[in-house]
């Protein structure tokens, strides 16, 4: 029932009002009579008509609005009201009547209000104190709207949702709908729905179906995720009310977008330590030589770091290079990197994002104690043909989208080549001269949408690599991959995911010099996974995650082969390894409370060491060499011959004190199974991995961390604040002067100890406006022990040292200052301290010749790392029809010219010993790269 | 478009401009502290099957790293007086080696920390053997066990006109082995080379300078004659080692004998082959322990890889304490069965025709300059702009006399003088080695 004061007057100022009468000239006025009871086809233009004449009153009204409205009911009623309060109750519409004029108004959604909140005016009016009521205290403020005057600038029409009741006027009201996929019709789950200005935020479930509460009144909800166009929706919520959203597909996002998709995840997630680079977000940071890398950008952020500028491999945490999982569409790839890791093997085109997970990983992932790179590659365009491409000094890349069928099924395919063999030759660095280098990658992604419950997707993936150093030795090696996925949704709450994936890593020396010792030298691991999870949302507070993995590893750890006859080179063929990985995981997303979330994670991991072997046994109380070897055992094909396994636990919990401020605890432990084998201080291309057998145990690792989350003004800020202690046990490391390659006994060179690290890793982040970038600062120590029971398996007396990448302080800046749209300042900091060598401590006279005495491992430190690096980028004019968009990116790394140590490093050359400085990139070095887009 | 088109030069421009440098630089090595006082002992010794005088070399190492020696002849630094590398030898020790048979041969100290045997012997083959020394202050030390694990024959050695890797012309040596006895898998290579020597502008007489005071008033006092020369310095011989680790493997398959194992490689430019040359190869067949220390040693001196550095640390020698006290020592003893061959070849043999582009250690010239110079007592003004003169340089024994002043030389001199000489390398061959023929030197 709605009642309505006959004082009207008070209606003046609103703006509600003023544009209802500036709009007023449209209105229609009903003036001609009609009978009220014939009822052919009656118009609601006639009804209001008919109606009017009936009591004596004008409408006014705008005609689209009644439309809708029943005009054929018969509404028997003794008052208007009566009879608008039945006609009008299905509708959005409400009226009002201003008796002293004999009009009645319909409106749509809202209600007039005869008077104004008690805080409009500056000063207490004598009315409003005498003309309370109990109902009216409580009533929200109206719901103001200004109608933009150029309605053009807007995308998407004002909703408004909801008609007022004025009986039940409240402070916010529910909002629920779907949201599906406007080409596809697809429902998008996993979308985030914000509130401007609120820190609400709703996520759609697995059928696109969402529910938020919002403030009455105008409102704009910005729902944003990956791959879907940003959307803003002005709303103005009158009452409850459903809007269903359709969303464009968007594959040319704004950097802004991404980074609003994931406002408040860093503090709302319930597991910390996870990183996300979007491949496209990062694309303005300058790194060498115009190349876009992720990984290089994974070491501006806190706690990921490497032993040096140009080193390969990624250190998480204090863990050693070889604990990290790279997936690549799932699949592993085993040397993400070209060019002696300067450069990465992803094609930035074809990269959607990398997430990294420093501390506990989602429990589908396991075999690795330190993290998991989990690199994503995009989906094609399923309308049109889409394409991106760059030319930089080193590389020239190409990627296209090619739509098989439309909204079904696409292709993205990326190609990239090095033309780097200038490089080398303009390397002020006579050994290098005779060096060649080159490289190629290649990724297929196809995706198909079988139905509204299924999909799947393939990638298949190769890169190459070849470079000799020296004119004699031609190294190369190879990754190759292929994954499939297929997802099927079982149901509204569950949803399986089937991958099947296969790695194959390789590496080979061709040997072709003076004297009669050509050789061809192979190493090649492979490995092929088949995992099936399932997703389940048991209920608004439990999200299920369970499934199994197999794994069946393949390597040959060698073979040497003569490349002329009569070679004097032996031909050595090991016999292969094989081992099955297994695990079964079964996770629980668990939200407790509004504030309190969990997540329980618990796996168990299985591995087997398979014949056909054979391996030897070390007499138990002297150290394992040749001389030592106590048996040799044989194993059959298929034959278990060593298993281990065990527990792992992944266990967060976070805690909300306010919305956008969050503590996050964590503990985790890992089992690994297969090693690289290094006696380099950095990683080598031609490092080896070898699976864990009767000698070599798995490392293991256990980690504990606590961090603080903040958000600040609008999300505009993130600041976190994260500390962890891992400790590790059986990591490897390696005698001195290690033979590692063709070593059939190399058990007898491996040594496992024990290492710790801790650190604290500060972030904060400016995700919006014309500034944006992040400060990182990581404090973080990193010691290993290898303390065998003889002097010869022990380093350092087996007490602790710091590891080669024990780098206390780590500093990274990295802003981009957004000028116009069309240009863009960019610029990446990073200061290290320098990281620990072993160095010489003396000098002694053998064979003809100056050796060195070294030191304690590690004792000592290079000078400290520091490097800034500038770019800009000049984006293209933004015309429509344009045939392809461009952009050009003008770089300057090691603006400052800093010769940075890569190693020092001590050679007898000629009898004498000397000491050597290298740097991979001593001086400035600018670029220019062009992309272009279409 | 014609913006574009600059664009795009530029872009090669700077494509090209770009230049990347990955630099190797040399550090001064700087001396650390806390090392103990007294260096670390080092032990060599390569004991071998082949009767002989049995060689052990004792010495400390050294705190001091800066042990580079410039081996490049400066001809205005007299020879001689510039520092090099000296070795703390270890001296007053007793050195024996025993066997498991019940063999003892003793050793006696000679010079340079060098400790020969008292008698020629060689090892047998499946007789375990130990180092025993005990060093002046007392302490005792032993080696582990040391046993000739097999032996091999050089079959052949021969040298070929050859392009090394680089693209360099110059002449490489080969070697052919056959294994004889025992497991032969793990070979290293050394050799001693010897070459002869011819100074370029030798001539029969010199400069002999006497009653010199440079400090005489108003004019230097000297006497400088012209006189036959007394000491035999056109031809000389010098003997090197190698300082090398050249090693080479037939682990897997000890049965197969090495054909045309490169041993050593001479390019054409090096002095050493502008005559005579001969190598006398050594090839140790060496015990897995003695291949992988040496190995060891090679790889972590050896890297040179910008990239990636092996991780260096401490190998410590086969030898410890023998009251069980943990002592690092350094070095290694090994024992080996050894095979020698020596080959001989001449300048003509592979370069004929080509002698008169005879390499030489130093790019030799004939120069003038006046006699005598001003007195170093004279402290009136007066600039002098020529070259040190004759009798300056006899004195500091830089020249030897090569002729008396002729414009048939077509010096570029500034400041002839009465006489056309040569730097000493040039024309003394002591310089550069030792002027008695070696004993087995075949011409």
């Amino acid at each position: 029932m709605n009642t309505f004061p006959s004082r009207p007057k008070l209606i003046g100022g609103s703006k509600l009002l003023l544009s209802l009468f500036l709009v007023a000239s449209q209105f229609i006025f009903s003036q001609d009579p009609i009978d009220q009871t014939s009822t052919a086809k009656r118009t609601p233009e006639a009804y209001f008509q008919k109606l009017g004449q009936q009591f004596g009153y004008r409408f006014f009204y705008l005609k689209d609005w009644v439309q809708n409205i029943d005009a054929e009911q018969d509404i028997e009623g003794d008052s208007l009201s009566q009879i608008l309060d039945q006609l009008l109750a299905e509708t959005t519409l409400n009226y009002y009547i201003l008796e002293d004029d004999r009009r009645v108004f319909l409106l749509r959604n809202g209600i007039i209000y005869d008077e104004l909140p008690s805080a409009f005016l500056e000063t207490p009016d004598s009315v409003q104190t005498t003309v309370s009521s109990d109902r009216q205290q409580y009533v929200p403020p109206p719901s103001f709207y200004e109608e933009p005057t150029s309605k053009g600038a807007r995308e998407h029409p004002l909703v408004r949702i909801g008609k007022t009741d004025g009986n039940n006027l409240k402070s916010s009201y529910q909002l629920s709908g779907r949201v599906t996929n406007e080409k596809t019709g697809e429902p998008i789950p996993d979308l985030a729905i914000r509130v401007r200005g609120m820190s609400r935020l709703a996520v759609t479930n697995e059928a696109g179906n969402y529910q938020l509460e919002l403030p009455a009144g105008y409102n704009v909800l910005i729902a944003s995720a990956m791959g879907i166009r940003n959307m803003e929706r002005e709303v103005v919520m009158y009452n409850d009310g459903i809007l269903n959203l359709n969303l464009d597909e968007d594959l040319q996002q704004l950097d802004e977008v991404v980074v609003e998709a994931d406002a408040l995840r860093n503090v709302e997630e319930t597991v910390a330590g996870n990183e996300e680079i979007v491949t496209e977000e990062a694309k303005n940071i300058p790194l060498v030589l115009g190349e876009r890398n992720i990984l290089e950008i994974a070491k501006a952020l806190p706690g990921i770091s490497s032993a040096g500028e140009g080193a390969s491999g990624l250190n998480v945490r204090g863990g050693k290079t070889d604990q990290n999982l790279v997936l690549l569409d799932d699949a592993v790839i085993y040397n993400p990197t070209h060019f002696f890791g300067i450069f990465q093997a992803l094609n930035p085109f074809t990269t959607e994002k990398v997430n990294i997970y420093k501390g506990a990983p989602p429990v589908e992932f396991g075999g690795r104690l330190s993290s998991v790179l989990d690199i994503e590659t995009k989906n094609g365009n399923t309308e049109k043909i889409a394409g991106e491409g760059s030319i930089g000094p080193v590389t020239g890349n190409l990627s296209l989208e090619i739509p098989i069928k439309k909204e079904v099924s696409s292709l993205v395919v990326g190609g990239r080549g090095a033309y780097a063999d200038w490089l080398l030759k303009t390397l002020d660095e006579e050994s290098l001269n005779d060096s060649e280098a080159s490289f190629f990658d290649g990724i297929v992604k196809y995706d198909h949408k079988i139905s509204d419950k299924q999909s799947v997707q393939a990638t298949a993936y190769y890169s190459n690599d070849r470079f000799s150093i020296t004119s004699d030795s031609l190294y190369h090696y190879t990754n190759r991959l292929f994954s499939l996925g297929w997802v099927h949704r079982w149901g509204e709450k569950t949803t399986g995911t089937l991958t099947l994936a296969n790695s194959d890593y390789r590496f080979g020396i061709d040997y072709d010099g003076e004297s009669n010792e050509d050789f061809k030298l192979d190493y090649a691991i492979n490995e092929s996974e088949l995992r099936y999870k399932l997703r389940n949302r048991v209920s608004d507070k439990h999200t299920l995650d369970y499934g199994v993995s197999a794994k069946y590893y393949s390597v040959n750890p060698g073979s040497k082969r003569p490349t002329e006859p009569g070679s004097n080179v032996v031909p050595i063929d090991f016999e292969n390894e094989q081992a099955f990985e297994g695990a079964v995981f079964i996770g629980d997303d668990f939200k407790l409370s509004d504030k309190l979330t969990l997540s329980l994670g618990a796996r168990y991991a299985f591995f087997a060491a398979l014949g056909e072997s054979t391996q030897y046994s070390y007499q138990k109380d002297a150290p394992r060499n040749g001389t030592t070897v106590q048996d040799t055992l044989q194993y059959g094909s298929m034959e278990a011959v060593k298993t281990y396994g065990g527990p792992e636990a992944r266990i967060s919990a976070r805690y909300l004190f306010t919305p956008d401020f969050s503590v996050k605890a964590s503990l985790n432990n890992a089992y690994q199974f297969v090693h690289t084998l290094s006696n380099n201080t950095t990683v080598s291309p031609i490092d080896t991995w070898k699976l864990s057998d009767l000698n070599i145990r798995p490392q293991k690792g256990y980690q504990a961390a606590l961090g603080f989350f903040k958000n600040f003004s609008d999300n505009m800020f993130e600041f976190s604040l994260e500390g962890y202690y891992k400790l590790m046990d059986d990591v490897l490391d390696f005698k001195t002067g290690a033979n590692l390659l063709l070593n059939e006994n190399v058990e007898t060179e491996v040594l496992q100890g024990d290492g710790k690290a801790y650190g604290v890793e500060f972030m904060m982040k400016k995700n919006k406006g014309h500034l944006n970038g992040w400060l990182s600062y990581t404090y973080s120590r990193s010691f290993y022990r290898f303390n065998g029971d003889f002097p010869e398996e022990q380093i350092n007396e087996g007490e602790f040292f710091p590891s080669n990448f024990d780098k206390p302080h780590d500093v990274s800046l990295i802003a981009n200052y957004r000028l116009t749209n069309r240009f863009s300042f960019s610029m990446n900091f990073a200061y290290q301290t320098g990281r620990p060598i072993t160095y010489p401590i003396g000098t002694f006279r053998f064979n003809n010749s100056d050796f060195v005495v070294f030191s304690d491992r590690n004792k000592f430190r290079i000078p400290d790392y520091y490097r800034l690096d500038l770019g800009v980028n000049i984006e293209g004019n933004h015309k429509k029809n344009k045939l392809a968009h461009s952009f050009i990116t003008v770089q300057v790394y090691n603006v400052l010219g800093r010769n940075n140590p890569y190693s020092v490093f001590f050679v007898t050359d000629q009898g004498e010993v000397k000491a050597l400085q290298s740097s991979i990139f001593a001086m400035p070095i600018p670029s220019i790269t062009y992309n272009f887009k279409f | 478009m014609k913006v574009r088109k600059y664009l795009y030069r530029f872009i090669l421009f700077l494509v090209i401009a770009t230049s990347l440098v990955a630099c190797i630089e040399e550090l001064d090595i700087e001396t650390l502290a806390d090392v103990e006082e007294q260096g670390m002992l080092v032990v060599e010794a390569v004991l071998t099957d082949k009767v002989q005088t049995q060689t052990v070399y004792l010495s400390r190492s050294d705190i001091r790293l800066d042990l580079q020696t410039d081996t490049l002849y400066n001809p205005i630094i007299p020879l001689g007086s510039r520092p090099f590398d000296t070795v703390n030898v270890e001296k007053g020790a007793t050195i024996r080696v025993v066997g498991s048979n019940g063999d003892q041969f003793p050793f006696f100290e000679g010079r340079d920390g060098e400790y020969l045997s008292n008698t020629q012997f060689g090892l047998q083959f499946g007789v375990d053997y130990a180092l025993e020394i005990t060093t002046s202050n007392g302490t005792e030390y032993i080696s582990d066990p040391l046993l000739v694990t097999g032996t091999s024959e050089i079959t052949g050695i021969y040298a070929e006109k050859s392009v090394n890797d680089d693209g360099v012309e110059g002449v490489a040596i080969y070697a052919d082995s056959a294994p004889l006895q025992g497991n032969a898998s793990f070979y290293r290579y050394a050799y001693d080379e010897t070459y002869k020597i011819v100074a370029p502008y030798w001539a029969e007489k010199d400069f002999v300078l006497t009653n010199y005071d440079p400090c005489a008033l108003p004019q230097p006092t000297y006497d400088l004659q012209i006189l036959d020369r007394t000491k035999e310095n056109q031809v000389c011989y010098n003997t090197i080692s190698s300082n090398a680790i050249d090693q080479f493997s037939t682990a897997g398959n000890p049965a197969t004998g090495i054909s045309r194992k490169l041993v050593r490689f001479i390019t054409r430019d090096n002095f050493i082959l502008a005559h005579r040359y001969s190598i006398l190869l050594k090839q140790y067949v060496q015990a897995p322990e003695a291949f992988s220390f040496y190995e060891v040693l090679n790889k972590i001196s050896g890297s040179e890889d910008i990239f990636s550095q092996v991780q260096p640390g401490s190998i410590y020698a086969n030898m410890h304490r023998k009251d069980g006290i943990g002592e690092n020592v350094l070095g290694y003893v090994e024992a080996v069965g050894v095979s020698e061959q020596r080959l001989f070849f001449n300048f003509e043999d592979f370069f004929p025709g080509e002698e008169d582009t005879r390499p030489y250690a130093f790019n030799c010239y004939l120069t003038s300059s006046p006699e005598s110079h001003k007195s170093y007592c004279d402290n009136s003004l007066g600039s002098n702009s020529c070259p040190q003169s004759v009798i300056e340089q006899v004195d500091l024994g830089l020249i030897n006399y090569y002729d008396d002043y002729s414009e048939d030389y077509g010096l570029q001199a500034g400041c002839p003088g009465p006489y056309i000489f040569t730097p000493r390398i040039c024309g003394d061959c002591t310089t550069l080695g030792d002027n008695v023929r070696p004993d087995f030197w075949v011409d």
